[in-house]
């Protein structure tokens, strides 16, 4: 259940304490499908559930680290938490800028502003301003 | 609250409407091991897989080099809804897969049984084994209603005679398309498999042929050139000169000659090597034809009848018209639509092939293998 505000696209998605914190819960955020993660500092993230790529379930796939470019041989695991991993072809977006980080390509994955107030979370879909 | 409808809408409303969608590579799966085929074959043999396995934690063990850096090729967003392996369910199937995205038929090629059939058992323990992952899906899963799922029969290539009597044996069945022979490490041009050949153009069926995930990794098995890759993604990428080498033994052996009405479909192996490859056997074929003047044809001739490709794994240039380009180079009469479910590197018709001309995109969702597939 979801409620918005009619002068605008601010649509409140329900009780903070019904996200898990740290994790993906995907809801429906009026005629969108998305991803969101409460972080313990009172952060939210909001993704759409769409890999720009192939159109995947996104939000479905892994909310993880990932291993730093480095030098060869060695491995360096980082960013625990701020990685999402698309469950198809393993295309990796950095969950608070929808970035790809370590590509030049252009895919963006779609971001939504979030917040908690007064216990609540509120995501905001209005459509990006150039 | 059902999260998927929203998706598979968005995805059915991107396709083409009226487009009939063939897909020629899809993957099930039988949970538990050999156990479940244990009803389908000999007491012998059930006693000697039972011997062989019982004690054994997995009957496929696949070299830790080579395994996909999540865990499985099988995507973790297609386990079933009980919790089972992706591809284990064919009620899901047909509404995660064929539903969902509008697919009129679509071709089960079982990579358990092609392991099988290539290099993972021995010779007599393959052709058992291979028997009853056939009759398994012919049988156990729901084909005979759902006519939108049609086998690929697998078949061993360790034992051509056996391969061939497995056809003779199911061959006719209306629910076989074609034939999947997994490869072992003797090109497809080599007078070996000729049992095989012989008995799929007497049944109408044609050679389709898959990776088997045992290439480069298990002894017999097909190898790629050069040396021994490092990790998934240069096995991955490589793959592809699996099906160059058979390409290339295909047209210079003289099987199209030998066998004038079969047809083979490579399937995942992709499709852009074909174009420089096929260039490249024409031209050696105009200088050298007094070498092999059973090749009686030019080699793109054959190729042009009797030869499709699939498009998974798709090739993405940063230029969608680059690909673009390359299928008008290759010919699209020579592609097949195919998505690869339940695997991470999939293909869906809705977000695929956008690029082209409608008419040619009708042409590979579904025309060309409607051409080449016994339906």
């Amino acid at each position: 259940m979801t409620t918005s505000s009619p002068a605008n696209q601010h649509i409140n998605l329900g009780p903070a304490e019904s996200f898990p914190v740290g994790r993906v819960r995907i809801v429906m955020a009026g005629p969108r499908e998305i991803g969101v993660v409460r972080r313990a500092d009172g952060r939210v993230d909001a993704v759409r559930n769409w890999c720009p790529h192939k159109g995947a379930p996104i939000c479905k796939g892994p909310l993880t680290g990932t291993m730093l470019p480095g030098e060869p041989g060695t491995l360096t695991w980082g960013r625990d938490g701020e990685i999402l991993r698309c469950p198809w072809h393993g295309f990796e977006f950095e969950i608070a800028t929808g970035a790809r980080s370590y590509s030049d390509s252009r895919m963006h994955l779609r971001v939504y502003p979030a917040r908690i107030e007064n216990g609540e979370i509120w995501v905001d879909l209005s459509p990006r301003r150039a | 609250m059902n999260i998927e409808a929203p998706q598979s809408k968005a995805m059915r409303a991107a396709s083409d409407a009226g487009t009939t969608i063939v897909d020629c590579d899809v993957h099930p799966v039988v949970p538990g091991g050999l156990v479940p085929l244990y009803p389908l074959m000999p007491k012998a043999w059930v006693e000697r897989f039972r011997m062989k396995t019982e004690r054994a934690p997995n009957i496929l063990p696949l070299t830790f080099r080579f395994e996909h850096p999540s865990g499985s090729a099988a995507r973790h967003d297609a386990a079933t809804p009980s919790g089972g392996p992706a591809g284990s369910d064919p009620e899901y199937m047909r509404k995660d897969l064929l539903d969902a995205h509008d697919i009129s038929l679509a071709v089960l090629t079982s990579l358990q049984a092609g392991q099988m059939g290539t290099v993972i058992s021995g010779p007599d323990e393959s052709a058992v084994i291979c028997a009853a992952y056939n009759d398994h899906f012919l049988d156990v899963w729901p084909l005979k209603t759902e006519k939108r799922l049609r086998l690929a029969m697998t078949v061993t290539a360790q034992d051509p005679q056996a391969a061939a009597a497995e056809i003779r044996r199911i061959g006719k069945r209306p629910e076989v398309c074609a034939v999947y022979l997994p490869l072992i490490n003797i090109l497809m041009g080599n007078r070996y498999y000729e049992p095989i050949y012989k008995e799929a153009a007497n049944h109408g069926l044609p050679i389709l042929l898959h990776v088997t995930g045992t290439d480069s990794v298990h002894y017999g098995a097909p190898n790629q050139a050069g040396g021994f890759p490092e990790n998934y993604p240069e096995r991955y990428v490589s793959l592809a000169q699996i099906g160059e080498a058979n390409l290339t033994s295909l047209c210079f052996s003289g099987v199209f000659e030998k066998f004038p009405t079969l047809k083979f479909l490579f399937v995942e192996y992709s499709f852009a090597w074909a174009v420089p490859l096929m260039w490249r056997i024409n031209r050696t074929w105009e200088s050298l034809r007094y070498d092999v003047p059973w090749v009686k044809r030019p080699p793109r001739e054959y190729v042009s009848e009797r030869v499709r490709f699939s498009t998974q794994p798709l090739d993405e240039p940063d230029n969608p018209e680059h690909l673009k380009q390359l299928i008008n180079m290759l010919g699209p009469e020579h592609l097949v639509f195919t998505t690869d479910y339940p695997h991470w590197d999939n293909d869906f018709p809705a977000m695929s092939l956008l690029m082209l001309d409608k008419a040619v995109r009708r042409q590979i969702l579904g025309e060309n293998a409607l051409k080449v597939l016994r339906t």
